[in-house]
């Protein structure tokens, strides 16, 4: 979100402290972070997918048609083994860190872990008993 | 309550051990809190003997106690040992911070932000020890640990109720 500010825009000047806030999550290496309007992402292209897929992943959910295909458990395994190769590949056998597989390791990854999750939650009925709490 | 508190300090402990060697976080990245949290509900599981199925709100709530001990571990380890080397990342990189927020033009509000950066940065240099930063650092790892640990949670106990408390 912050990528896509407007040049000299005075929010521009929270850069360094929400930096800060996602340094615990992630090693923001600019090498590894997506460039966009002049300034680097706040998270390497990993976390952009991580985070993306489960933007999108949500906003799937809540179109009835699409509910229930992605719930499987299996979805949920072969996406992360997918994710650990991309991490073990890119660090360890080759020296040029691709971005693009990063990117979408991580976005098929979170995707699918979004819907296993809250379809899980739906059986367990999680939802309803919110609905009676509020 | 004490069954989910302990492997909480545990798990909590070792993501904060973890996240401070360097290199590990490039791997870990989003998921070391996450995968800690779900060791934590696993050892829960275990400690309990697999009595019954984890429920959301045990699930959240023992991501949000990992979450808390690792933000409050990993936040004591980070001002150690800047307090030991009277350095860190903000030193380090602060004036490649101070370019990039010159290159916005921002006026005051730019100047303010390098003010409170510069006064953070020579409170570490010269007594290991800053108390802006240190609410920063605590501040942002209590909201981003237990909101990664909460998603942990609910992540594990997806995985563990369907790996041993569906009926086949």
């Amino acid at each position: 979100m912050y990528s896509f500010l407007p040049q000299n825009n005075p929010l521009q000047a929270f850069y360094p402290f929400l930096k800060m806030n996602y340094a615990r999550v992630c090693h923001q290496t600019l090498d590894k972070s997506f460039e966009m309007n002049g300034s680097y992402f706040l998270v390497c292209s990993r976390c952009t997918g991580i985070y993306l897929g489960a933007f999108v992943g949500v906003l799937l959910l809540t179109f009835p048609i699409i509910k229930n295909l992605y719930s499987s458990y299996k979805y949920f395994f072969a996406f992360s083994l997918v994710l650990l190769i991309d991490v073990l590949v890119n660090n360890f056998i080759f020296t040029d860190y691709n971005k693009t597989t990063a990117f979408f390791s991580g976005y098929l990854f979170s995707f699918f872990t979004v819907n296993f999750v809250i379809l899980e939650l739906k059986r367990n009925h999680f939802f309803q008993s919110m609905q009676k709490h509020i | 309550m004490k069954n989910k508190l302990s492997p909480a300090i545990v798990c909590g402990f070792g993501a904060a051990v973890l996240g401070t060697i360097p290199g590990v976080k490039s791997f870990g990245c989003c998921l070391l809190l996450p995968a800690a949290t779900m060791l934590s509900l696993y050892l829960y599981l275990r400690i309990t003997f697999f009595h019954e199925s984890v429920t959301a709100k045990t699930a959240m709530f023992i991501g949000l106690i990992t979450g808390l001990f690792s933000a409050f571990f990993s936040g004591f380890f980070d001002l150690l040992i800047t307090y030991i080397f009277h350095t860190n990342d903000i030193v380090f990189s602060l004036p490649q911070v101070e370019l990039l927020i010159s290159s916005y033009n921002l006026g005051d509000i730019g100047k303010e932000t390098i003010a409170i950066l510069r006064n953070m940065s020579n409170e570490i240099t010269t007594n290991g020890f800053s108390l802006t930063y240190t609410f920063f650092l605590l501040f942002n790892n209590i909201i981003i640990d237990s909101l990664f640990g909460v998603i942990g949670g609910l992540i594990g106990m997806s995985i563990f109720n369907k790996k041993y408390f569906t009926k086949l």
